[in-house]
């Protein structure tokens, strides 16, 4: 075995971790410098364990490991005390809220929930509900982040969420969604896809039903526009289908997703997971989606656009190509969630604000 | 050129380190610099020039942390201090396999005096004046200490003082071996500091903590020695932890064993006098 981590090699580990038997030192040294700038140490411990492949691990990389287990481990520790706090705060003004993305995960322990790190919280409340939310969450000592005029109303007009909120005191972050997938992208998910058929949880917490989670997980990644952590996204999307497969046919999201409009994003994710893990779930779901897409050209860019954008994005794996496949994923998730009409003015205010930044310096529209 | 550091406890290699830093790092980490070139890093910095233009019209570097890139770009001549504040940076963001605390670490004896103190309150000049006056100083930053066995840990590296510190230091020990002065960063003019060879480094051991002071320098004034509690002591040593909201139960237990073996005092001084016998009489 040559010294070198190759973006195969890489990707295999997932599918073979045994392969991780021949590593040297070396090859362990950029692992580790790989899976760390992707924010997936913590994650890649838990890998291991559940492939009782850590006692093969030598002491150089263990140490890494077990320092990115107890910080993650934390995380997680702290998403249930944030959560129960925001679920108080929230009942005041009799609002229900649906806990996403990765409190979910560490609410209902998804497989994907261990050695998580987390930037964030998210909610989901009904749009209705936006402004009482606003108001109870400000009056337990959240602070919404001060944006610049036109930030603020882009959000307000055309995003899915309000800006963040932050706590000075707790640390946290908190994004408030009314939807998962902003209305400027012309899809609109009817709320009782979102607020019915939760899964509610022994302590009265919601989140959506493990379904809308992965169907949510994967509108997430293929609306994105920043690929370069991405792996753990398409990783994320994988475990969550294997605790899906236990115990129902994967058909049914598939027929979800149809529902909702999000057929190629469904391909997507099966053909993606079957290339790099292993699995067989393009066979499984084949009747059911492949009669409403051109699957030649999805197949196509799904093999040489979105997989060379999902290599995390390191010096040690990057190819020319991979950093192109990024760009193009870039401008196609500005396109998506930006009509042409939205988003032509809307790079001639930033980059005609980034020039005047440039000038007058970068504090020149706070207030 | 791609150059190792070696701390002992840490193996940092620095991509495309500029030879204009080469002669500091040899004097500061002698042996230290290039060790076992074999073994693996445990974090990677790159150092980058900003833009074509900046190569040419005022130079700027700025220091990756593999995809990161914690700091904003300096002047050239600002390099030194900012890797070692990357070197921090590194083991701060990264090491929760130990308890950190802010504070430098003063031994004698195998016995540790560790002094938490914020920035600007002189544990550096302390801990310099210290460790070229027969003490050993394990880290003039942080408190390395074993989650299991509860004892500090020593790394090789130089000390860094700041502004006033530099001048006092060079009077009072002219034969020490200080780097050129890096003029204006954004915590003022600072100097790093040879405190031992790789060679003396390697003979130290892992050390358990007898007291915990906290110092403040002040001007014209007598030394002045409070006792604390531990209660107090151990609210302190809180408050100036790194990881310890990380690190839960291990946490808890390791603060508790430091706490269980120390004396607390604060002290303010203005000369190292005094202090000399105040000190080696903890670690009696």
């Amino acid at each position: 075995m040559k010294d070198t981590l190759t973006q195969s090699l890489f990707v295999d580990i997932f599918s073979t971790p045994h392969l991780l038997e021949q590593f040297n030192l070396k090859q362990w040294e950029q692992l580790l410098r790989i899976l760390r700038g992707a924010d997936m140490l913590g994650s890649f411990y838990y890998f291991l364990d559940k492939n009782a492949q850590l006692s093969n691990v030598p002491d150089f990389a263990i140490a890494h490991l077990r320092s990115a287990k107890r910080y993650s481990d934390r995380q997680v520790q702290q998403i249930s005390a944030e959560t129960d706090i925001l679920q108080q705060t929230l009942q005041t003004v009799d609002c229900r809220p649906i806990f996403l993305k990765g409190a979910a995960y560490v609410l209902n322990k998804s497989s994907n929930h261990l050695g998580r790190v987390m930037t964030d919280i998210d909610i989901l409340v009904p749009k209705a509900d936006l402004e009482s939310v606003e108001n109870a969450l400000k009056l337990d000592g959240w602070i919404e982040k001060v944006l610049d005029d036109y930030d603020q109303q882009y959000y307000r007009k055309w995003a899915h969420e309000l800006p963040p909120f932050t706590h000075p005191e707790r640390g946290a972050t908190l994004d408030v969604h009314h939807t998962i997938i902003p209305p400027i992208s012309g899809i609109t998910v009817p709320e009782s896809f979102l607020f019915n058929e939760n899964i509610v949880l022994e302590d009265g917490k919601e989140t959506l039903s493990e379904s809308m989670v992965i169907l949510h997980c994967l509108v997430h990644l293929f609306y994105n526009e920043d690929y370069e952590k991405s792996f753990r996204d398409i990783l994320d999307i994988h475990l969550l289908l294997l605790d899906y497969e236990r115990n129902e046919d994967i058909s049914q999201i598939c027929v979800l997703a149809r529902n909702l409009g999000f057929n190629k994003e469904f391909y997507y994710a099966c053909s993606i997971t079957d290339q790099l893990f292993r699995t067989q779930r393009v066979a499984a779901v084949n009747s059911c989606i492949t009669p409403f897409i051109d699957t030649r050209l999805t197949n196509f860019f799904i093999r040489n656009i979105i997989l060379a954008a999902l290599i995390p994005s390191h010096d040690l794996l990057d190819k020319r190509w991979n950093k192109l496949a990024r760009y193009i994923m870039f401008l196609r998730g500005h396109f998506l969630k930006m009509p042409l009409g939205v988003l032509v003015p809307h790079f001639w205010v930033k980059s005609r604000r980034a020039l005047v930044m440039l000038v007058m310096g970068p504090h020149h529209y706070e207030k | 050129m791609n150059t190792i550091l070696d701390l002992g406890i840490y193996r940092f290699a620095i991509e495309h380190c500029p030879s204009f830093i080469s002669p500091s790092l040899a004097a500061l980490y002698d042996n230290s610099l290039g060790l076992f070139p074999e073994k693996p890093i445990d974090y990677h910095l790159t150092i980058k020039n900003t833009s074509l233009i900046r190569r040419f019209i005022k130079p700027q570097v700025c220091i990756y942390i593999d995809n990161q890139r914690p700091f904003h770009p300096v002047k050239k001549s600002l390099l030194l201090p900012s890797l070692e504040w990357a070197l921090n940076w590194c083991i701060a963001s990264f090491d929760f396999n130990h308890l950190l605390i802010h504070s430098s670490v003063i031994v004698k004896n195998g016995k540790a005096i560790i002094c938490p103190a914020q920035p600007g309150s002189g544990k550096s000049t302390l801990a310099t004046y210290f460790g070229l006056r027969g003490w050993r100083v394990y880290s003039d930053e942080m408190a390395i200490i074993n989650l299991h066995s509860h004892l500090v840990r020593p790394m090789h590296r130089p000390s860094s003082l700041k502004n006033k510190s530099i001048d006092v230091i060079k009077h009072l020990v002219p034969e020490a071996v200080i780097s050129p002065v890096a003029k204006g960063t954004h915590k003022g003019d600072i100097a790093h500091v040879k405190l031992m060879s790789r060679l003396q480094y390697d003979e130290l051991v892992d050390a358990e903590v007898v007291a915990v002071v906290f110092p403040k320098y002040r001007s014209n004034q007598k030394l002045n020695i409070n006792t604390l509690s531990q209660t107090a002591g151990f609210s302190r040593l809180v408050h100036h932890a790194f990881n310890y909201n990380v690190l839960g139960i291990e946490g808890f237990q390791t603060l508790k064993s430091v706490v269980d073996n120390s004396q607390f005092f604060d002290i303010s001084y203005s000369s190292y006098d005094g202090l000399s016998d105040f000190l080696d009489g903890l670690i009696d």
